[in-house]
């Protein structure tokens, strides 16, 4: 029976400290109080409550609230319960232990790399596609129709019903090649000297008048439109929100309550992340599209062309690393596009036979000559 | 102690990974009843009693109560076409429901942290009703707007006096004895000095004058030591106006000091990017620990435990947006 352990006990009705003696029995740790009296913890019924971690002193708790209190500075003291009642003082925290933990805590930091790791690269991505299916068409058509009033409200659109059926010829023979799809793509073009389009989730794709005049002729436009329709036709909108969504739950779950300077970093990893998935989706529409005007036979090259005119503008100005960009290297994309493409099909098919496309691609320009009269008219 | 921290956070992460999120409330009553048990005031440390099981339930009431509705009001208009005489009013009750959050947050999560937090075995407890700090709250709030601003230190001594003097340790109260006046001169010299610092920034920006970015950096040198500066006369004055029973807390909190830690924390967060957040932690505590103290005589043998339950809600509610009620509050 080890003896000789100070301690302070408090009685769970007053603030008053008591030092008091502990002797250690094989069942039960014996109190001896100030006034000569004694009590006996079982030590099943004993609650450690402190002294777990390194600094704390031990705390025990006994009886139910407000429970009486034992602290002990001496670690020992589990140390010697442990010794002498090894089958009863299982549930108390073992001294002897702590070299292990630190290892098993190191372990279980490389487990989370890992599991962040693959949920980073294949969980986040992987799950996003499994529930995309499940979110309905009429909720993209909804935000898409946001979006667009957004970016391309109908006073920027260029209004010439004629040029504008041409446009909606090709959009449409590109979408023939998915008559499955629940979407019912539409088109219109924004006056925007920007060199860009984008589709809307729910199938609504918007050219900027930049873009449009940089065509040679409607099978380049036809190559950027593929790329765009597969955006909606791969949901990728819709992908992004569920992956950003589940990246910030991932964040949050690990950062549990960290705050303030760790949020920045966490803010800047999921933000790295979206960029990285905006990247895998560029290249799924890059591959989609290829496929796409493949499968409308249409001559890919003419995508191709029209991608080096893209990189031609891009490299007129800096843009941002290849890691901090939402598009991929476009010379990365060029390679892939040109390895995949093959050889040209003998056969393919020319878009809006006998039209005059520089006259179609300036519908913009027109409407605005039209509207400021009929002799200022400066088209290219 | 921050490394010791910082394994618990990794143990935590992993186990909440695992559990898909579910064991982040009994994750985080671990690193409370970590962080309590390292603080100590007199010679004794504090006991957290929180569970994580009751964090969690707190947590589900408050989504019920706050964060399910005021996501419905705030996003419906993403899922549906509202017309503008449903959208508007349905924006306008959601900042509602957040703004009323705030305050009945702050009482309960308070109310519930005392019940759950012991020194010497002896429970404190929060006796506060949540519709007169609610009452409180929304004066505040409107004279302090019809005011500029002006009001503020009256509303801040308030809401501090609400929250110490409810405030009781066993039987005991604590006692609040400030005024709102007693920090309006640091007030007013601060919120002077930042219309002022704004005004020219704004100034020097709107005529393009040379080297008009260089005014903006009079923001961090000027108004960020002046607002560290406040916030010290703020705590010192609230705490050096608490009393208990015959003994007064006393706080020797100065801006230097306070500034001292903050730019430490600082530079530690942006060397390790955040990673020392842990060690972090710990300097805040100790900063607070070591500049607090009570002098004369508490009468401590004479407290006796009288337990009040708190709900968990509160506990939940601030969770939710992370309003909870710090230490030094």
């Amino acid at each position: 029976m080890a003896t000789g352990r100070t301690a302070h006990y408090l009685d769970g009705r007053t603030a008053t400290r008591h030092r008091v003696s502990l002797t250690i029995s094989p069942a039960a740790l014996q109190i001896a109080m100030p006034d000569g009296s004694g009590k006996e913890w079982p030590y099943n019924r004993i609650r450690q409550t402190q002294g777990t971690y390194r600094g704390e002193p031990v705390r025990l708790e006994f009886g139910p609230e407000p429970a009486e209190v034992l602290v002990i500075e001496d670690l020992a003291l589990l140390s010697d319960i442990h010794a002498a009642a090894p089958a009863l003082a299982q549930h108390f925290h073992n001294p002897a232990r702590r070299k292990a933990r630190f290892v098993w805590t190191v372990c279980t930091g490389l487990g989370v790399v890992l599991i962040l790791t693959g949920l980073y690269r294949w969980g986040i991505p992987g799950l996003a596609a499994a529930a995309t299916p499940y979110v309905p068409a009429m909720w993209e058509e909804s935000l898409g129709r946001r979006i667009v009033d957004h970016l391309a409200p109908e006073t920027q659109q260029c209004r010439d019903p004629e040029r504008l059926h041409k446009i909606n010829q090709i959009v449409q023979t590109l979408a023939a090649t998915q008559p499955t799809a629940p979407y019912r793509i539409t088109v219109s073009v924004v006056d925007n000297p920007a060199m860009n389009a984008f589709a809307a989730p729910g199938g609504h794709v918007v050219i900027l008048r930049g873009l449009l005049e940089q065509t040679t002729g409607p099978e380049q436009l036809a190559g950027v439109l593929a790329h765009e329709l597969q955006h909606v036709y791969q949901r990728h909108t819709t992908r992004a929100i569920l992956e950003q969504t589940a990246g910030t739950l991932l964040l949050t779950a690990v950062s549990g309550d960290l705050s303030g300077g760790l949020a920045w970093g966490l803010e800047g990893a999921r933000t790295m992340g979206a960029l990285h998935y905006s990247r895998l989706h560029e290249e799924e529409a890059d591959l989609g599209g290829l496929r796409m005007m493949q499968a409308a036979q249409l001559d890919p090259a003419a995508m191709i062309a029209f991608y080096e005119t893209l990189q031609q503008a891009e490299q007129d100005h800096a843009g941002a690393p290849d890691f901090l960009s939402t598009h991929p290297d476009m010379g990365r994309r060029l390679a892939t596009l040109t390895s995949l493409a093959g050889p040209a099909p003998a056969d393919a098919r020319r878009l809006l036979p006998g039209e005059d496309w520089s006259d179609i691609r300036s519908l913009c320009r027109l409407q605005a000559a039209r509207r400021s009269g009929p002799d200022s008219a400066d088209l290219p | 102690m921050g490394g010791t921290l910082l394994g618990m956070h990794v143990v935590n992460a992993c186990l909440t990974l695992v559990t898909l999120g579910g064991y982040h409330f009994w994750g985080k009553a671990k690193i409370r009843r970590y962080l309590f048990g390292h603080t100590s005031f007199a010679g004794d440390r504090f006991a957290y009693h929180g569970t994580g099981k009751e964090l969690y339930q707190g947590f589900l009431k408050a989504m019920l109560v706050f964060g399910i509705p005021y996501f419905l009001l705030s996003a419906a208009h993403t899922f549906l076409d509202l017309p503008g005489w449903i959208d508007v009013p349905a924006q306008g009750l959601a900042g509602l429901v957040l703004f009323l959050y705030v305050p009945v947050a702050i009482v309960n999560a308070r109310r519930y942290r005392c019940t759950r937090t012991s020194w010497r075995g002896i429970r404190f407890s929060f006796r506060g009703r949540t519709a007169d700090f609610l009452k409180l709250y929304c004066r505040g709030w409107f004279f302090t707007v019809l005011t500029l601003g002006t009001y503020y230190p009256y509303f801040h001594t308030q809401r501090q006096a609400f929250l110490h003097s409810h405030t009781f340790f066993g039987n005991q109260r604590f006692r609040f004895t400030g005024h709102g006046s007693g920090v309006m001169i640091p007030f007013a010299v601060t919120l002077f000095a930042t219309y002022a610092v704004l005004g020219l920034c704004g100034f020097a920006l709107a005529l393009q004058l040379t080297n008009a970015g260089l005014a903006l950096l009079l923001i961090p040198i000027v108004l960020g030591p002046l607002w560290i500066w406040l916030r010290g006369q703020q705590q010192r004055y609230v705490w050096n106006h608490t009393s208990f029973g015959a003994a007064r807390f006393s706080s020797d909190i100065t801006w230097q000091r306070l500034f001292t830690l903050y730019l430490g924390n600082l530079g530690l967060l942006l060397v390790t990017l955040g990673w020392a957040w842990p060690w972090v932690t710990v300097r805040n505590a100790r900063f607070f620990s070591a500049t607090l103290s009570l002098h004369g005589p508490a009468d401590l043998d004479r407290v006796l435990q009288d337990t009040t339950e708190a709900s968990v809600t509160g506990e939940g509610l601030s969770n939710l947006l992370d309003t909870g009620f710090d230490m030094d509050a």
